[in-house]
């Protein structure tokens, strides 16, 4: 049985934070103990000060990444948080689509940030076909990202287990979803429409011109100067009016200028304004 | 082989001086950038033959330029070859999802480095 002091616990904090910049707060402290002990125990690793010794030193670079991996991936589902799927799909996706029609622009693009094995972006997808008429006359661009290279791959698949879709839409598992032994498979369709790729949201290059950016419960895991930095990029590469959707509890006042709470049903967004 | 420029991208200092070095022994040229932003202009401003890059780096990570650049009809022929601690079959397979034509690990073995880079030049 593996035994963690917290004192070695800080030590593994500190090594993830100083290579990642992700940091586990107090709250979340328990369960980084567990995935750090599970790791050591599939690593073979004698103890915990012989696991860290390895991962800090440049000859295993490679098992901090994985052990990084391992305690950011959280399970997620399709259709996660009901209320803000639906006032995306019923309220900001036909505003925005009004908006674009106006102006003669048929872009859309949607970043999610921190998308994990895809559960939400293709939700996305989903909503976007379901909701815009005319679609194929539309250039949708689904970007979502993570730091992860296992959930992206995974995400890439497009397979999953009865648990991940319970929440969707009936109609939306028969219309985009193939059953086969025992897996539900997401169809091309919507397949095409996500291009997946790897970013850690503390570097500082990011892509622009998204009308909607949801990163919901990422940002838990940075400081509040990292924090600050990321909603400032998220600033700087939303079109003006863009909506931001975080998780339903995180709140931004105080880290950044420049958006505007919206209240919607049961939830909130947040809108670029100019500064 | 004689006079080729090599880029060596890592955000490592140690790492980017024993590959520096080693190149140099070889009679290669070499250019040097620890992010992938400061590659991507080094890359614009010279002419370059081979790419070594690292993947997590600060600002632009591995990834992130590889695809930049094989989309990019002027550099999109450089050769470009992954050099990283991340090992694992996933990270493998983004590395050629974004373009790379070779992928190597840290800890590396130069002559294991050279012999890819004759591959290729």
């Amino acid at each position: 049985m593996i035994q963690l002091t917290d004192k070695q616990l800080m030590m593994f904090r500190d090594l993830i934070f100083d290579s990642s910049g992700l940091w586990f707060g107090d709250s979340k402290l328990s369960i980084l103990g567990n995935r750090i002990k599970t790791r050591i125990r599939e690593y073979g690793a004698e103890s915990p000060d012989y696991y860290f010794k390895a991962i800090s030193s440049d000859d295993d670079r490679g098992e901090l990444s994985h052990l990084i991996n391992l305690v950011t991936t959280n399970e997620t589902y399709f259709y996660r948080s009901e209320s803000q799927m639906d006032s995306f799909r019923n309220i900001i996706l036909p505003n925005l689509a009004e908006k674009k029609v106006a102006e003669g622009n048929r872009d859309l693009r949607i970043w999610s940030a921190g998308c994990s094995t895809g559960e939400e972006p293709y939700t996305i997808a989903m909503c976007m076909l379901e909701t815009i008429r005319f679609h194929s006359i539309w250039n949708f661009y689904i970007y979502a990202t993570d730091i992860s290279t296992e959930v992206l791959t995974k995400a890439m698949e497009g397979k999953y287990s009865k648990r991940s879709i319970e929440k969707l839409p009936e109609e939306y598992l028969t219309k985009y979803f193939t059953y086969r032994d025992g897996t539900y498979q997401i169809n091309n369709t919507i397949k095409k429409l996500v291009e997946f790729d790897y970013q850690n949201l503390i570097d500082a290059y990011y892509e622009d011109g998204f009308d909607v950016i949801f990163c919901r419960n990422v940002l838990i895991y940075f400081k509040d100067k990292s924090k600050r930095e990321i909603l400032n990029r998220f600033y700087d590469s939303m079109n003006d009016g863009g909506y931001l959707f975080l998780g339903a509890t995180e709140m931004i006042r105080g880290l950044v200028d420049g958006f505007k709470l919206i209240a919607l049903k049961d939830c909130v967004v947040f809108q670029k304004e100019p500064r | 082989m004689k006079e080729a420029t090599i880029l060596v991208v890592d955000d490592s200092p140690v790492v980017v001086e024993a590959v520096r070095e080693a190149l140099l022994t070889d009679s290669f040229n070499v250019h040097t950038a620890s992010d992938g932003i400061e590659a991507l202009d080094m890359v614009k401003n010279n002419h370059i033959d081979l790419i070594l890059l690292d993947i997590d780096m600060p600002r632009m990570n591995g990834y992130q330029l590889c695809k930049i650049l094989k989309r990019d009809p002027n550099f999109k022929n450089i050769p470009i070859v992954m050099l990283t601690a991340k090992s694992s079959d996933a990270d493998r397979i983004w590395g050629l999802k974004a373009g790379s034509d070779e992928y190597l690990t840290k800890p590396f073995n130069y002559a294991k480095v050279k012999e890819v880079i004759k591959r290729f030049i």
